[in-house]
């Protein structure tokens, strides 16, 4: 390719680089910044290295870039600092490349179907309005987060940690709009259909469904604010689905259509794709309509953890060390989150902060004193309630779901 | 319900836009931001090799072409098989099987382990 490309790639990342050091100068020339790549795990296939980008979606801040159409930008280590992650700095992951912008004033919720007995319709004012409102603080995690890191490397979009987030949903209980429907006791699933659909008729478009039990949870809400604010577009304005505790692929984004079925949906969203080998995962939450002998739906999130700081990973000899994280699961609860330094063999608690509410990452710490000159290994493992705890190496499997193998940080004390 | 879904579909029976856009890839033209696709997409550079426009005229309709740089260099050629067929079987890509041959020959031979 001619030299016209190399160059505008160049800038693309100079411009990303200055945008995300320093926000306030982002529009006022970013030619005089330093060129910046954003900071990548070596676990991670190579090519992932020669199309990263931290790049700026239109209304969020700079995020990796993994691919463009659909986009799939995923936040930087930096991000979980922060037990709530920003609406700006929240991760963005699209199936379908047909993303239309929803005027939330025409914005309509079809609710209905075979197992609905009185099938409606509802506008925003009547979502925020009709109902009791609820909130929540959830994380919101891809099924594949930390895909890139599995080994050996499955096809897929390559997510380093950060296709995740947490948030304080404000919305509506499904169940109340359910009650609404009038639904059926034959109803054994409920669909969601969004507004973004496929570039070709003959891509299936993403439609996904939750058994009735877990649609009926009570905090099982369909979302019209984000930390307090509006949803983003890219993170599903006007209304998306948040069902806590389980993966991202049911928070279904731009809700159109909530239908009660009396039969399992059949599509490839369901039937092929997000499912996991039948008893590899201690899952305790079934979605037995979709079951099959050999691969389960996936359901909820597996109990994990991440080391947030120290990022630079070198540190000054003499000086106090503070190992910070986070932790979470399926919403049983964090009970524990211990540290080794010596490869697993010993354990230490580490202080737990404030709790956010059960479906929440929560804020970890553990002091290192003042670690002597030379290379520690630092491993975090997380316990829940109900006593299930992250493995020492993810368990593979051919999509690559669930990677929760414990955190480790190398740090170089010099 | 039906008129959410007529919508969307009436919305994507003037997706030509997405075969529109391979073509102005493969011809190197820079396109407008819109909603769906990014501009930035057109600096992907795939290295040179025969398929290559295979690849950009099919792949490219429906996805930006970070994905296949993205999943390098770990998969072999039954892997990049897989792949095509997937994208054709599951996701319905309208691709030819001569197209199908040649584009999983250059993905392995480009971007395989």
């Amino acid at each position: 390719m001619p030299s016209a490309e190399i160059d505008r790639r160049q800038l693309l990342r100079l411009s990303a680089g200055g945008a995300a050091a320093m926000p306030f100068l982002a529009s006022a020339g970013a030619s005089a910044l330093a060129s910046q790549a954003p900071p990548l795990d070596p676990r991670l296939p190579a090519g992932v290295a020669t199309e990263a980008l931290l790049e700026a979606l239109p209304g969020k801040a700079p995020l990796i870039k993994l691919a463009y159409r659909p986009p799939n930008y995923e936040a930087p280590l930096s991000v979980f600092k922060d037990t709530i992650t920003p609406n700006d700095q929240f991760f963005v992951r699209y199936h379908l490349s047909d993303i239309p912008n929803v005027n939330a004033a025409t914005w309509r919720l079809a609710v209905g179907g075979e197992g609905a007995s009185t099938p409606f319709e509802l506008g925003f004012e009547d979502l925020k309005m009709k109902y009791e409102p609820v909130e929540l603080v959830a994380v919101c995690q891809c099924s594949g987060n930390r895909r890139g890191l599995a080994e050996p490397h499955v096809a897929g979009v390559q997510w380093a940690v950060g296709a995740m987030g947490n948030a304080r949903w404000k919305g509506a209980r499904l169940k109340d709009i359910l009650d609404k429907a009038g639904l059926k006791s034959e109803a054994i699933e409920i669909a969601f259909d969004g507004a973004d659909g496929p570039a070709l008729d003959t891509t299936p478009d993403f439609v996904k469904s939750l058994p009735v039990w877990k649609a009926l949870d009570p905090d099982t809400i369909v979302a019209y604010e984000m930390n307090g604010e509006p949803l983003p577009h890219f993170n599903g304005f006007p209304a998306r689905l948040i069902a806590p505790g389980w993966t991202a692929t049911y928070w279904m984004k731009h809700l159109t259509r909530i239908e009660a079925r009396t039969k399992p949906l059949d599509n490839f969203w369901m039937k092929t794709a997000y499912r996991v080998p039948a008893r590899l995962f201690p899952s305790t939450q079934r979605f037995v309509s979709q079951e099959s002998p050999a691969t389960t739906p996936i359901t909820e999130i597996m109990v994990n953890s991440l080391i947030t700081s120290p990022i630079g990973a070198e540190v000054k000899v003499g000086e106090m060390l503070t190992i910070e994280g986070i932790a979470w699961d399926a919403g049983f609860g964090i009970a524990a989150v211990e540290i080794s330094q010596d490869g697993g063999k010993s354990w230490t608690s580490a202080e737990l902060g404030p709790e956010l509410g059960r479906y929440s990452f929560r804020s970890w710490q553990f002091s290192l004193g003042r670690p002597a000159k030379g290379n520690l290994e630092v491993l975090a493992k997380a316990t829940n309630a109900i006593g299930q705890s992250q493995p020492m190496k993810a368990l593979p499997n051919p999509a690559g779901y669930h990677h929760n193998a414990v955190a480790r940080l190398a740090i170089t004390v010099a | 319900m039906s008129p959410q879904l007529s919508r969307k579909k009436a919305r994507r029976t003037s997706t030509h836009s997405a075969l529109l856009f391979a073509i102005m890839l493969a011809a190197g033209v820079l396109l407008q931001v819109t909603a769906s696709s990014h501009a930035d997409e057109t600096d992907i550079v795939l290295k040179d090799g025969k398929g290559r426009d295979a690849v950009v005229n099919n792949c490219g309709a429906c996805h930006s072409l970070d994905y296949v740089k993205m999943n390098s260099p770990f998969l072999d050629k039954a892997g990049w098989d897989g792949e095509v067929t997937k994208m054709i079987k599951a996701y319905g890509a309208p691709i030819d099987d001569a197209d199908a041959k040649e584009i999983s020959a250059y993905l392995a031979a480009n971007y395989g382990k």
